[in-house]
């Protein structure tokens, strides 16, 4: 048995809050005695809580953080899974490859983006992590590693990719990489006036841009507007320069943000009038940047820079829900939810609306359609909203992501994941049901 | 993997790392790599060793070769020499290998007393002699790890301890051995340090940084120290260990 460590860990948007211990291997061997049951953890990032479970012990996997292969004649490189993706890039972008499905944050390690099947900022165009991973090896099934990909020990491969971590540890990973045009992004930034006319612009963008996405304030301007925001669609720059490797350095935000929240949330409440006077201001001083360029480090995680943006939320922390909705019905549930932040009037800093152009299964959050963020402070009007939009969700049946949505229940995700029960079911026949889990996964009753 | 071949001659420095695929061994190849050393790694299980080799080849862009080498086995070294070559010099001697083991009690049985001996003590004597033709001549510096666990007996850790006393004592006795060459010969005394090794254990005091002893090591490498603590605090500590009567440390349980 590992020795561990007593720890107390929280999620990322400060829901949810555990004692637990924390083992930390660092040798291969140690893999092999491993006792079960555990919970697996990556950077800890995860807003719900993914990564620790009270009744049972952590494994922290970022020792295994090492660059095994690298065969760009083969698009290739192969990683251990504790590797950051900050670290990954590092290492790919001033040597002119990358591996273009990047999540916000550059502390999430490559195991987490694959037990959670991340997406990036361009998923109509570059789909999920999923698509980049070719072979994934886990621990704990035999005496060494168990190799899965696509032809080798496929069901594991397709369980494990958005799998939560609950088909055991993953140690290491193959993944497709491509090369990089540029060290530069450039980016048009276009103002609209409601989260349906950013909707509409995305839509129109989704062609001829390398990632689109839009940020929207979830204010109402009267009867004629809500959301007012921009869309941000951009590309690298083909022939600037690399990056070089000192760029991909930052000082990382503690996995739950609390370093240095501040002791009340700027959102909501009396600090909500002076966070809007502040965006106001904010905006019509940019108002005429439609173009920026920046590095690729800054485009691909604006929140290196903006860490404040999690501190404003306070010590409380935030709520974040975010739903896959078909375009069939985007429009609708884009109404209905204006209608729902009319009554309601949540605490809410950010709708943020991306396209999706994937197939769903098992519990990824992929799909056809349209992305909807909504980002809002701890507070008891943020609560009244997301009653009623679980009573949105339940009509409309969108993906859920799990991994964001801290409070969701076993009922809801049943009913927008009708193959949960599969999942279940393969994690029997599999002899993995119950081996690992999270408080996330006994929340929703899949472990 | 087939065996690595010799590494060439020297164009840049070289150091020999023994244990070095995890903790504070690990740190010292990922520090010394990434300032642009070549290195000689060892370890015991080859996919920590080869991984890691991989790593620093490809990330550092260094010249690394790795090697498979249990201190717990009599002769261990003898493949050293012959990975070493004849014709490499080494400016660096790194030792941070050891053992410890939770069982290191009094009434320990003799094969686990034999191997903590062998893991914390002779193993790594037997490294430095095969390692010693091969350093430079021109100045070279062999750095052993000791531990404030041997800074006096006690009915934990017996077996551990008494080896970093062999180890401490052994390390005294090559500086002077080998005052009249230009080889320094340094030694740390390492207080918690944030490794496997303090995992799960109740500690009063607060656990050092690995890196930054890694750093610490590198930047003093061309200096005459003798013996060091780290974290540095843990001298006076020690000092006032040693020198409480017994009456009073008889009665300490830790």
């Amino acid at each position: 048995m590992l020795p561990a460590d007593p720890i107390t860990l929280r999620t990322f948007d400060g829901g949810c809050r555990t004692r637990t211990t924390v083992m930390r291997p660092d040798r291969y061997r140690q893999l092999g005695q491993l006792e079960l049951p555990l919970t697996v953890r990556g950077g800890g990032y995860s807003y719900s809580a993914a990564s620790f479970a009270a009744d049972r012990p952590v494994l922290d996997l970022r020792a295994f953080n090492r660059v095994l292969r690298f065969a760009p004649e083969a698009g290739e490189v192969e990683v251990e899974a504790g590797l950051t993706l900050g670290a990954l890039l590092q290492f790919l972008t001033p040597r002119g490859f990358w591996c273009p499905v990047i999540p916000g944050y550059p502390a999430i390690t490559v195991g987490g983006c694959i037990a959670a099947d991340v997406h990036g900022k361009s998923h109509s165009l570059h789909g999920n992590f999923r698509k980049w991973t070719k072979q994934i090896a886990l621990a704990g099934l035999g005496p060494g590693l168990t190799f899965c990909s696509r032809e080798q020990n496929a069901e594991l491969f397709e369980l494990s990719c958005g799998g939560l971590g609950l088909t055991g540890p993953i140690v290491r990973a193959t993944l497709r990489i491509v090369p990089l045009l540029g060290g530069q992004v450039s980016t048009e930034r276009t103002p609209v006036q409601s989260v349906q006319q950013g909707y509409e612009l995305l839509r129109s963008a989704e062609t001829n841009a390398e990632f689109a996405y839009s940020w929207h304030r979830p204010w109402c301007v009267g009867d004629r507007s809500f959301g007012p925001g921009f869309v941000f669609r951009g590309a690298t720059v083909p022939g600037t320069p690399l990056p070089r490797p000192e760029e991909f350095a930052y000082r990382p935000l503690a996995p739950d943000a609390s370093d240095r929240r501040l002791p009340a949330s700027l959102f909501g409440g009396p600090g909500n009038l002076g966070t809007r006077a502040a965006y106001v201001v904010a905006a019509a001083m940019q108002a005429n940047r439609r173009m920026m360029t920046d590095s690729l480090f800054a485009s691909l995680f604006p929140f290196v820079a903006q860490a404040h943006y999690f501190h404003a939320f306070g010590r409380r922390g935030l709520q974040e829900v975010q739903v896959l909705v078909p375009h069939v019905s985007a429009c609708s549930f884009l109404d209905e939810l204006e209608a729902l932040c009319r009554e309601t009037r949540p605490p809410a800093a950010v709708i943020a609306l991306k396209l999706f152009h994937g197939e769903s299964f098992a519990l990824r959050y992929d799909g056809e359609g349209l992305s909807i963020a909504i980002d809002m402070a701890r507070h008891p009007a943020a609560d009244r909203f997301l009653d009623r939009f679980d009573d949105l969700c339940r009509d409309y049946r969108p993906r859920l992501n799990l991994l964001k949505d801290s409070r969701l229940g076993r009922a809801l995700f049943e009913h927008c994941y009708p193959e949960a029960e599969d999942f279940r079911r393969a994690l029997r026949r599999n002899g993995l049901l119950g081996r690992y889990g999270s408080t996330l996964a006994a929340r929703l009753g899949l472990a | 993997m087939s065996p690595p071949a010799s590494p060439p001659l020297a164009k840049t420095q070289t150091a020999l790392i023994v244990g070095s695929t995890a903790g504070l061994g690990r740190a010292l190849a990922e520090h010394f790599a990434t300032q642009g050393w070549d290195l000689v790694i060892t370890g015991r299980d080859d996919r920590d060793l080869y991984a890691l080799a991989s790593d620093l080849r490809l990330r550092a862009g260094v010249g690394v070769w790795p090697l498979t080498l249990d201190l717990n086995q009599p002769g261990c070294s003898w493949s050293l020499s012959a990975t070493l070559g004849q014709r490499t010099a080494i400016q660096a001697v790194l030792l941070p290998a050891g053992a410890v083991d939770p069982a290191d009690e009094m009434a320990a049985d003799e094969t686990l007393a034999a191997g903590l001996v062998r893991g914390n003590f002779l193993g790594l004597a037997e490294v430095v002699r095969q390692a010693l033709p091969h350093l430079d001549t021109n100045g070279a510096t062999i750095v052993g790890f000791g531990s404030i666990a041997a800074c006096r007996g006690r009915s934990r850790n017996v077996y551990y301890g008494a080896a970093k006393r062999a180890l401490a004592a052994y390390f005294e006795a090559l500086r002077h051995s080998l005052a009249p060459r230009l080889v320094r010969v340094q030694y740390y005394v390492l207080g918690y340090i944030d490794t496997q090794l303090a995992a799960g254990q109740p500690l009063r005091l607060p656990k050092g940084d690995p890196h930054e002893l890694a750093k610490l090591v590198r930047r003093s490498l061309h200096r005459d120290l003798g013996t060091r603590y780290f974290p540095y605090w843990w001298s006076p500590l020690c000092f006032a260990l040693r020198i409480l009567p017994w009456p009073l440390f008889q009665r300490l349980k830790f």
